[in-house]
């Protein structure tokens, strides 16, 4: 009796005491998949959805166009919807048409609701191998960008100018809601000259809001937008036209960014007489202070040069001119890497204004491999604008176009180039880079490394580049027309990955 | 004094009973004999007493006209000692009797009957009566003489095997009725006796043996017919005008009930005695006239007076019942010869009552909002359709909206829940009681736990602490239907499990393979029970019977294992056929866990074990002082002794195993998922309520052996917890509600009428226990649940025979969380789906608090919220998402024919959207009829299953594919249309088996009462 019960009392209490110790330990939980949500351009499904955020009806700040490339061998079915904005009421309006195989579609969209002041776009694709691309045509230029492919409930635009007095400067945030229910957005601007706040803004159902920030902030040098939709969501891009002494002539146009991260890659990037690029690290967080190293991906290996720390406070954002930055002087072009060493997520993008001259060995004769290219060769002005990409791809879609249309390009112009950032510290990535399914240029970029290919090399007249790598890669353009220059990321064709899991 | 002797071919005994009359020490004492059969027993008479006289009863019928012979005798004596042939007194029993009627005035006076050849065993000790004239012993069966019955002590009526009457009071009351032969003539006498103002009265000091065997001497066993038939002549003859017409119609019931019995328990003779009774009585309707007329004649009592003397209830029933319970060894009536109530008197009795009395006072003050309210459809607590003819249908119909739909038998409960609605008049007060009944059948279960053990107390304590333990409110509150079922069903299980282990004190009674049948029986009853609302919950036995081995290991009890594991097999049969429809389900979609596990993935969940044990596994938490359970718990392994301490160790081994699965569940290292903590929870319970009985078995018998110490310490100080215990309990009955929400979220979701708009489907997301459907897993903690149309019911809880098109559900969900479609509304309207309801609360807020949340993941609710044709709606409450589908087309619908052309995959609506047809078949079925016009086709988002047929004036209308996995069908004209489903044969089959096997098992359980002596 006594043997029994003490063997069940040390019994008892042992596994009692088992489960203690058991559930000290942590618990297996399982990682819930968190789905990749890029700030990239990256259909990636059956059906693919475009949000063009837009511009302005024919006449007004910057008409819309919307440009549909299909790269496939087949013709693709697209959907149209075109979704009014401002005062004038009108209903959206939906075209069905389709894209011929390896063919491109312009649309103005404005014929479609002809009384409405602003409107946006909403393109439904079958596949994943249309790539559609909004152009804003104002008469300081034309600005192009990739459209959306997702919307989102918080954005970021990290850095405007609304001195329109002097500069002739007009910022205009535009967000299209294609949801059947309206949504209501604050939008919460922070300039040089101070704070203001828009609150409630409501979005209908299917229908675009053009947020003219040059009346809410005036004569700021600077100013960003933290968008929070409190109900809803919405696609958000943004119209910058400019033509002033500082900040020059063009109109630039770039999605939002949707939230932040704490490694970005801003491909495109230069320094040179009459070029002023600038990068804009917004830090989203209401508390906490971001510490950030801007690094520098120069193309040529042999060029070293130390990362740009900047603190970033909260809510705040901070703009690094890079043509002020000794440490990038002869470097030409190059790729930046925006990384939060705290870290606190925060946003990043470039704009870049080039004055109309040139100068030897600035970034105007960069269509030399060289780098530097005969003097005397007129630079075509405009004004830029790249998100930061957070996320690569192995397999890149990119619009391009090159200025010899006529057959009548000079030797050593600047005619854009496409540049292929390796993000990984490790790996090396071998890109095969095909126009119109024709293998062009094979390269291999090092870890960390990036390759600028001028458009000019690679086809001409409108093209769609394709860029196939071995590895994650993050792919920007820039194009110069005749009259204006735009710079953008690319579109992935591939679901990325994120660039802070590289290794 | 004369004592009258009615013999009837008596046997040797009979010179006994003559002797014991002549060695009475009542000197002035004749006997005459009344020689029933005129059999020539005067020689044996004159031998055996000289002095006694023989009057021929010849012609005389039965025993009642044979004594009322000494009614035209002319005697002269005071006093008449009326007894049969087959009795012996004791030498002073007369003397005694008369002494006791002298001094109280008593009319009647009776002598304690004992057994002829064991005298130690009381036989009769006077009647209590019914109101229906039906006589109850006032000991029970072998009771043992130990001068418990020595007393004094007014009766209502005394056995005619000897009783001593004044003469005047029987020749005023004309004897007995001649009408009775055998059985009840007593009562009838005692009962008139009562009337005319004479008190009946047992004397205990005076004793005769009986040897009772009329039904031997007269080779006839119509004990039964007479009982009956006498019965209702006494009720008849007896009763006032007033008190006849409330008692008769009663009495009529009555009998119909137990003809009806008898019936389906397949008694045709006792049908036949019962019929018989009736019919006898109304064919003397003219004597019953007479005796009521003569009876009138010497009424001295108000009819009001007499009735108070007789039971309230009715004997027969009660004997039933008694007979139920076990109880069938005690006094029917009373204990211990004290009255109807005089139970109470005793310590045990009354504390089982008061026991009882407080915790169904518990029980229902603390659902009093539950009972007033109703029960908001939270959790598993889904809703049950508005009236009992559509559950039945449902039922019947053989057809499940899971998954898109799927053949299903549905549960068995179904049924009864039906006839309950049709007799309630109202589901919702069907399913109100229902899940308070829950409550109580646990606590049932927990007081006959210990019912072996003999000892009140130790029911008492596990019934109070069954009640204490949290598990019920929290299941309450947490709206676990499952939690319930399990509260309920486990202490029987446990119960039933103890006793096929035969251990001690568990071995008591026959132990026959015909007992040990009944015990397999009886737990596969009590699982199949289980399963018919839960399935999961047959589990329980499992996991019982792990425990228990493990127990039975560790207390050195090996022998007891196989008998355990043998009666967890040889449960199944019962338990299969009594969840019949259900079993053949499940073993037809294929052995799996999904259903048993009801959505959950078996990934780790945020309890932690100490909330295991203190049961905080739902909404609400019970605080601290659960964990003082502790105290008693550790009591029987501390102090007891023997049986005891096997039983504490067996109990303590199934309280950790069920602790045991919890935690596996919680920290997530199983690689399936397990069913609702409650219902996991559920063998702990019962485990800790029989440990707290046992701790008090073991303060009574044991403690005496321990040596003064820390053991007596533990005493007052596991009795000071226990009060501290029952007090903090006190606050779960604040609210009456136990904890459970006000509202549930249909009343905060606005859906439209599909009977207006087209039937559609709504896609339910979120925790498994949220979700009143049935879940599928499709996240860690997250599963999804499709209802039909706009309200959710019992029968979306339906065991479908196949997954239907889950699949396809799955797909959808799959392509809008990776983002892969901006189109969801476009894919889950080609399923019929026009409403996403995200969960992330049990119930709208401010019911269920932000703490109490479990959001579904933020991605999956990002994704909802990018799809371009899923409208959200505004202002819902924060506890839900709720999306409109605005590319919704309704699940039955009239297109132009070739709707769905180039639709070769469900995805392909992503590109190639429905438009919507005009909705038709949006009322309940199936079957449904409309009315079409030509050249359409029909779509019906049904899982396409043989049984589905849609006619067009009668004839069958072809059919095709459509949307890749629902169909079209043709109508090659306009015309009238109808739309069914018809389960096959053998499925209907199997519903009907389902539905009969509980009640088969009721009445052969019934039957086997029954036969009970």
């Amino acid at each position: 009796m006594r043997s029994t019960r003490m063997l069940a009392v040390v019994a008892i209490g042992g596994l009692l005491l088992a489960g203690v110790l058991v559930d000290i330990g942590d618990r297996a939980v399982p990682e819930v998949a968190d789905r990749h949500e890029t700030a990239l351009a990256a259909p990636s499904g059956v059906v693919n959805t475009w949000f063009c955020p837009g511009g302005s009806r024919a006449g007004g700040m910057a008409e819309l166009t919307v440009r549909m490339v299909n790269r496939s061998d087949e013709p693709r079915a697209v959907t149209v919807s075109v979704l009014p904005g401002g005062s004038a009421p009108q209903d959206p309006s939906t075209l069905e048409m389709s894209i011929e195989p390896r063919g491109r579609v312009l649309l103005p969209p404005s014929d479609e609701v002809p009384d409405a002041e602003w409107v946006g776009v909403m393109v439904e694709t079958t596949g994943a191998d249309v790539v559609v691309e909004q152009i804003l045509t104002a008469a300081e230029g034309v600005g192009r960008s990739p459209c959306l492919t997702r919307t989102a409930d918080s954005w970021i635009v990290s850095n405007g100018a609304t001195r329109s007095a002097v500069e002739r400067e007009r910022f205009v945030v535009m967000l299209l809601n294609p949801f059947p229910d309206v949504a209501v957005v604050d939008v919460e601007l922070v300039a040089d000259v101070g704070r203001d706040s828009i609150d409630g803004l409501v979005v209908p159902a299917r229908r675009v809001a053009a947020v003219d920030i040059t009346s809410e902030v005036t004569v700021a040098s600077t100013v960003a937008a933290f968008i929070d939709v409190v109900s809803g969501r919405v696609a958000a891009s943004w119209v910058q036209v400019a033509d002033g002494p500082i900040a020059g002539r063009g109109v630039r146009t770039a999605p939002a960014v949707p939230g932040a991260a704490v490694l970005w890659h801003l491909p495109v990037a230069a320094v040179g007489a009459g070029r002023t690029d600038v990068v804009a690290v917004s830090n989203p967080s209401a508390t906490e202070t971001a510490e950030v190293d801007v690094e520098i991906i120069p193309e040529d290996p042999q060029f070293e040069a130390g990362p740009i720390e900047i603190t970033v406070r909260p809510g705040r954002t901070a703009l690094i001119d890079l043509s002020r930055q000794a440490r990038l002087d002869g470097i030409g072009h190059f790729s930046l890497a925006v990384r939060s060493l705290t870290p606190v997520p925060v946003a990043a993008s470039i704009t870049s204004v080039t004055a109309a001259f040139a100068d030897s060995g600035g970034p105007a004769d960069s269509g030399s491999p060289s780098g530097t290219g005969p003097a005397g060769i007129a630079a075509v002005a405009g004004s830029t604008a790249t998100i930061g990409a957070d996320g690569a791809a192995r397999r890149w879609l990119v619009p391009a176009e090159g200025r010899d249309q006529d057959g009548a390009t000079e030797p050593g112009a600047d005619t854009g180039a496409l540049v292929i950032v390796n993000p990984s510290a490790a790996g090396i990535a071998q890109a095969d880079v095909s126009v119109g399914g024709s293998l062009v240029r094979s390269v291999e970029i090092g870890p960390l490394r990036s390759r600028r290919l001028p458009l000019s090399g690679l086809g001409s007249g409108h093209f769609l580049v394709e860029v196939d790598s071995s590895a994650p890669v993050v792919v920007g353009r820039e194009v110069v027309g005749l009259t204006s220059r735009s710079a953008s990321l690319g579109v992935a064709a591939d679901p990325p990955v994120p660039i802070a899991g590289l290794r | 004094m004369l004592a009258v002797v009615v013999a009837h071919e008596p046997g040797d005994w009979f010179v006994e009973t003559l002797e014991s009359l002549s060695l009475q020490d009542y000197e002035a004492l004749g006997t005459v004999v009344v020689d029933a059969a005129s059999s020539g027993i005067g020689a044996r008479v004159s031998e055996a007493m000289p002095d006694a006289a023989v009057v021929d009863g010849a012609g005389a019928t039965g025993f009642s006209q044979a004594a009322n012979a000494v009614l035209d005798a002319g005697i002269e004596a005071d006093f008449l000692l009326v007894c049969h042939d087959d009795v012996a007194l004791a030498p002073d029993a007369v003397s005694v009797l008369v002494a006791e009627a002298l001094r109280s005035n008593a009319g009647i006076v009776g002598p304690k009957v004992v057994e002829w050849d064991r005298p130690e065993i009381i036989q009769h000790a006077g009647y209590d009566v019914d109101r229906f004239g039906v006589p109850a012993e006032r000991v029970g069966a072998d009771e043992l003489d130990q001068e418990q019955q020595d007393g004094v002590s007014d009766v209502f009526a005394l056995p005619s095997a000897v009783l001593l009457i004044r003469r005047e009071l029987f020749v005023r009351l004309g004897g007995f009725d001649g009408g009775m032969t055998f059985r009840g003539e007593d009562v009838d006498l005692c009962w008139r006796a009562q009337m005319a103002g004479a008190r009946v009265m047992f004397v205990g000091g005076a004793v005769a043996r009986h040897r009772e065997g009329l039904v031997s001497r007269t080779g006839v066993d119509d004990t039964r017919l007479t009982e009956s038939r006498h019965a209702l002549r006494a009720m008849l003859v007896n009763h006032g005008r007033i008190s006849l017409t409330v008692f008769l119609p009663v009495a009529l019931l009555m009998a119909v009930f137990e003809v009806l019995l008898a019936v389906f328990t397949a008694r045709p003779g006792r049908v036949r005695d019962l019929v018989s009774a009736w019919a006898w009585n109304i064919s003397r309707l003219d004597v019953v006239s007479q005796r009521r007329k003569a009876n009138a004649q010497v009424r001295r009592v108000r009819q009001a007076d007499v009735t108070a003397l007789q039971y309230l209830g009715s004997v027969r029933l009660l004997s039933f019942l008694r007979r139920q319970s076990g109880a069938e060894r005690t006094g029917l009536l009373s204990t211990a010869g004290r009255g109807v109530f005089g139970g109470l008197r005793t310590g045990t009795n009354r504390l089982a009552w008061i026991a009882w009395i407080v915790a169904l006072a518990f029980v229902l003050f603390g659902s009093r909002r539950l009972l007033s309210s109703g029960v908001p459809a939270v959790g598993d607590f889904a809703a049950l359709p508005a009236d009992a003819s559509g559950l039945l249908d449902a039922w019947w119909g053989g057809w499940s909206e899971r998954n898109a739909g799927a053949p299903s038998s549905n549960l068995g409960i179904l049924v009864y829940l039906g006839v309950l609605g049709w007799v309630f008049g109202s589901m919702a007060l069907v399913r109100t009681l229902g899940i308070v009944a829950l409550i109580v059948v646990g606590l049932a279960g927990s007081y006959r736990l210990l019912s072996a053990t003999g000892s009140r107390r130790a029911q008492a304590s596990t019934l109070f602490a069954y009640l204490l333990v949290p598990l019920a409110p929290a299941s309450v509150a947490s709206g676990s239907l499952a939690g319930l079922v399990g509260y309920a069903a486990a202490p029987w299980m446990l119960r039933e499990l103890l006793r096929a282990s035969r251990a001690a004190p568990f071995r008591q009674g026959p132990q026959g393979l015909g007992s040990r049948a009944a015990v397999y029986v009886s737990l596969g009853a009590a699982a199949g029970a289980a399963a018919l609302v839960v399935p999961a919950a047959a589990g329980l036995v499992v996991v019982l019977a792990a425990g228990l081995v493990a127990g039975s290991l560790l207390a050195g009890r090996p022998e007891d294992v196989p008998r355990l594991l043998v009666a967890t097999v040889l449960a199944v049969p019962t338990a299969a056929f009594l969840a019949f429809p259900t079993v053949v389900d499940l073993l037809a979609s294929g052995p799996g866990w999904r259903f048993l596990a009801d959505g959950r993935d078996g990934s780790a969940g945020g309890v932690a074990f100490g909330e295991i044990l203190r049961f905080a596994v739902g909404a609400s938490d019970p605080g601290w002082l659960v964990w003082l359970f502790a105290l008693p718990m550790a009591v029987p392994l501390l102090l007891g002794r023997g049986w005891r301490l096997e039983q504490a160790v067996r109990l303590w081994m199934v309280a950790i195993g069920a602790w045991a699965v919890a935690l596996a569940a919680q920290r997530g290292v199983l690689p399936f998922g397990l069913p609702d903590m409650h219902l996991l929870l559920a063998p702990a319970a019962v485990a800790a309520a029989g440990l707290c009985g046992l701790a008090v078995l073991s303060v009574e018998h044991d403690l005496r052996f321990s040596h003064f110490g820390w053991r007596q310490a533990l005493v007052p100080v596991t009795a000071a917890a226990s009060l501290l215990l029952a007090v903090g309990s006190i606050g779960s009955l604040e609210d009456g509600r136990w904890r459970l929400v006000d509202s549930d979220h249909h009343s905060a979701l606005r859906f439209e009428p599909p009977v207006l708009e087209g039937a559609y489907r709504v896609l339910w997301i979120g925790a498994p226990e949220f979700l009143a459907g049935e879940g599928h897993s499709l996240a860690p903690g997250v599963a999804w649940a499709t209802t039909a149309g706009d309200s959710v019911t019992l029968l979306d809880r339906a065991v479908p025979l196949d997954r239907g098109r889950a699949d396809l559900f799955s797909t959808v969900i799959e392509e809008i969380e990776q983002g892969r479609t901006a189109r969801g509304g476009r894919l889950l309207a080609g399923l019929g789906v026009r409403y996403v309801v995200l969960l992330h609360r049990l119930a709208p807020a401010p019911f269920v608090s932000g703490e109490d949340a479990r959001p579904v993941p933020p991605n999956l609710t990002a994704a909802m919220r990018g799809q371009l044709d899923l409208e959200l709606v505004e202002g819902t409450n924060s506890a839900v998402d709720m999306f409109v589908n605005t590319a919704w087309v309704p699940m039955r619908a009239l297109y132009p024919p070739g709707f769905d052309e180039g639709v070769e995959d469900l995805t392909d609506l992503e590109v190639r959207p429905l438009t919507p047809g005009s909705p038709m078949f949006s009322g309940d079925g199936p079957p449904w009829s409309a009315r079409i016009p030509g050249n359409v086709e029909i779509l019906v988002s049904h899982t396409p299953r043989p049984g589905w047929e849609l006619t067009v004036d009668g004839e069958p209308a072809p059919r095709r594919e459509a949307l890749s996995w629902a169909r079209a069908y043709q109508p090659p004209e306009a015309g009238e249309v109808q739309l069914s489903y018809s389960a096959p044969w053998w499925r209907r089959g199997g519903q009907l088996v389902g539905a009969a096997a509980p009640v088969v098992l009721v009445l052969a359980w019934l039957r086997r009462r029954m036969d009970r002596p």
